[in-house]
Parts: structure tokens; C-alpha cells; sequence
């Protein structure tokens, strides 16, 4: 008898970085713009900076995003954006859930 | 509330929150004004549309700058492959002289200069028709649906009134349009700056308005 969960390859390699909720909505802004900084995506998705600033930190540790740090007129700016890396992940996890479910 | 992502919608609100800052509206108009001066005689349309190609994109992202991004953050939007929308631009434009030229050897039977002055402010309605409705297509704003029909509406009714001076119908159109572009994004501009105060986040992430 086979193992159910070996039938499924397709749930066990979502990418889970991607998967969270926030992340993934993180991912998903970044994606349609070029660049957006931080206040931005605080805003759109109503976020603390503490809990933007962690999970940006994993995507960048995982290379998905690019974030750069600048100073205008005196004040901190970060801006982030999606890397190939990120931009290929980011597909690669539609195309995976798009074919998950019939 | 949605299950779903959509990357279209999550795109056309990015366009849109960015199109209320009444920019667009606040260059229309003083692009159509100093067009309105062409008729005159008194002023050269062509430098003023040299120099606004050559620095609007700076002229964009210097106003984005001061009015907003602090109020919305910092958003860069890919850019649109401007020889494609150039391209788009000078065909739709070629294709309405053309139906205007054809439409006035129809109805009159003959082509004049003074036809196609009186013409000319149904032409531009339906120039502003093509570029707004991209627009609307783009950011999903409702408003440009709004400046199309004053642009389409006015510009019929300024070919049907009769001026003394051929050249006073356009001219009086491109102010008129001028006016309400610049009226109009005035009031964006307020509402935008009422709706979205300056926010500004220190490097300890202290968020102040």
C-alpha cells in the first residue's frame, strides 16, 4: 500500500517561505511593482515595522528580495525588490497552486 | 473579503493610488494651456513640447518626491516599453486625423483649412479619449471615464459653435480643458494630501505623522 503523502509530491515542495500568509503577500506586492519601500507595503498590507522588518528578513536571507537602504533628505528609506531568484520562486508557486486543486 | 490574490487588481490599485495624486491632471492642464498659445501666434507650442519630453520624467518623479511618496511610501511601477506606447499613441492620433479628414470631405464635400479648424476641438476630444481610457484601462479610476466625457462632450460642442475667428473655437476649447485639468487636480491634490498625511519612519521604526 502506498503513502498517501507520496501521491502529493506537488504539497510537499511548496515553497513554505513563500507559503505564509504575510510573505506571501509581501512577495505578491513586490512582484506586480519594481520597487516599493517600506512604508508602502505597511500601508497596503497593515503591518508593524517589527513584523514587516522580520519577515523581510527571511525573504532576504533566502534571496527572494533585495533590500536597500538610503538616506533622503536625512530621513532612513528602505527599499525593497523582488530578485530573479525571488521573481522564479514566486512563479513557481503559482504555477504550484494553481495545479493543486481540481 | 477575497480568498484570492488578484495580481491584476493588486497592479490597477498600485496604478491608481499613484494617479490620485493629481499630477496627471496638474500637466494635462498646462500642457493643453500652452497649446491653446499655439493658436494665437503669440507663443511656440513646439519648444514647450521639446523641453516637457526631454525633462518629464523628472519633472514626475520631483513632484512624486515632495507630495507622494511620504504620504504613500516609495513606489516604483515597471516601466511601460515607451516605444510600443509611443508607437500606439502616434497611430491612434494618425488614425482619427484621418477619420476626421474623411468625415469632413463626407458631410461638407470638400476639405478647408477653416474645417478643420472648426474640427479641431472634436479631434482633440477624441485624442483625450484615447490616452484617458488607457489610463482607465491602467488604474481602474473612474475619473478619467469623467474627463472623457468633458472632452468628447466640449469638444463636439465647440465644433458646433460658430466663432467669428477660426482659430478662437480650438483655442477656447484647449482653455477650457486647460481650466479643468487644473481645477481638477488641484482638488486631487488636497484630497490626496487630506487622505494621506506625511508619515515618516525613524531607523528604529518609531512611526510618526
Amino acid at each position: 500500500m502506498s503513502n498517501p503523502s507520496d501521491e502529493l509530491p506537488d504539497v510537499k515542495s511548496i515553497d513554505r517561505l513563500i507559503h505564509e500568509p504575510v510573505r506571501l503577500l509581501i512577495m505578491a506586492n513586490l512582484y506586480v511593482a519594481d520597487t516599493a519601500d517600506f512604508i508602502y507595503l505597511m500601508n497596503q498590507l497593515n503591518l508593524t515595522f517589527g513584523n514587516l522588518s522580520s519577515h523581510m528578513s527571511k525573504l532576504e536571507e533566502a534571496g527572494y528580495i533585495n533590500v536597500e537602504k538610503e538616506f533622503q533628505d536625512k530621513k532612513p528609506v528602505t527599499k525593497l525588490s523582488l530578485t530573479d531568484l525571488g521573481r522564479e520562486a514566486f512563479e513557481d508557486y503559482r504555477q504550484r497552486m494553481k495545479h493543486l486543486f481540481i | 473579503m477575497t480568498d484570492k490574490i488578484n495580481l491584476k487588481d493588486m497592479e490597477k490599485r498600485a496604478h491608481k493610488l499613484l494617479n490620485e495624486d493629481g499630477m496627471m491632471e496638474l500637466l494635462m492642464g498646462a500642457i493643453l494651456f500652452v497649446s491653446s498659445t499655439s493658436f494665437s501666434g503669440t507663443a511656440s507650442f513646439t519648444p514647450f513640447l521639446g523641453l516637457y519630453v526631454v525633462f518629464m520624467k523628472t519633472i514626475i518623479e520631483a513632484y512624486r518626491k515632495r507630495v507622494t511618496y511620504p504620504r504613500i511610501g516609495y513606489l516604483k511601477l515597471p516601466d511601460e516599453e515607451v516605444k510600443d506606447v509611443g508607437l500606439g499613441i502616434l497611430m491612434f492620433i494618425g488614425v482619427i486625423m484621418l477619420a476626421l479628414i474623411v468625415f469632413i470631405s463626407l458631410i461638407y464635400g470638400q476639405v478647408t483649412g477653416v474645417l478643420v479648424y472648426r474640427w479641431i476641438p472634436a479631434l482633440v476630444g477624441l485624442i483625450l479619449f484615447g490616452g484617458l481610457y488607457y489610463n482607465y484601462e491602467r488604474t481602474g479610476d473612474k475619473v478619467n471615464l469623467v474627463y472623457i466625457a468633458i472632452g468628447l462632450i466640449s469638444g463636439l460642442g465647440f465644433s458646433l459653435l460658430d466663432f467669428t475667428d477660426t482659430k478662437l473655437g480650438p483655442q477656447l476649447h484647449l482653455l477650457f480643458l486647460s481650466g479643468v485639468f487644473i481645477v481638477a487636480g488641484i482638488i486631487r491634490l488636497r484630497n490626496f494630501t487630506k487622505r494621506y498625511p506625511v508619515i515618516s519612519v525613524d531607523e528604529r521604526g518609531i512611526t510618526d505623522e
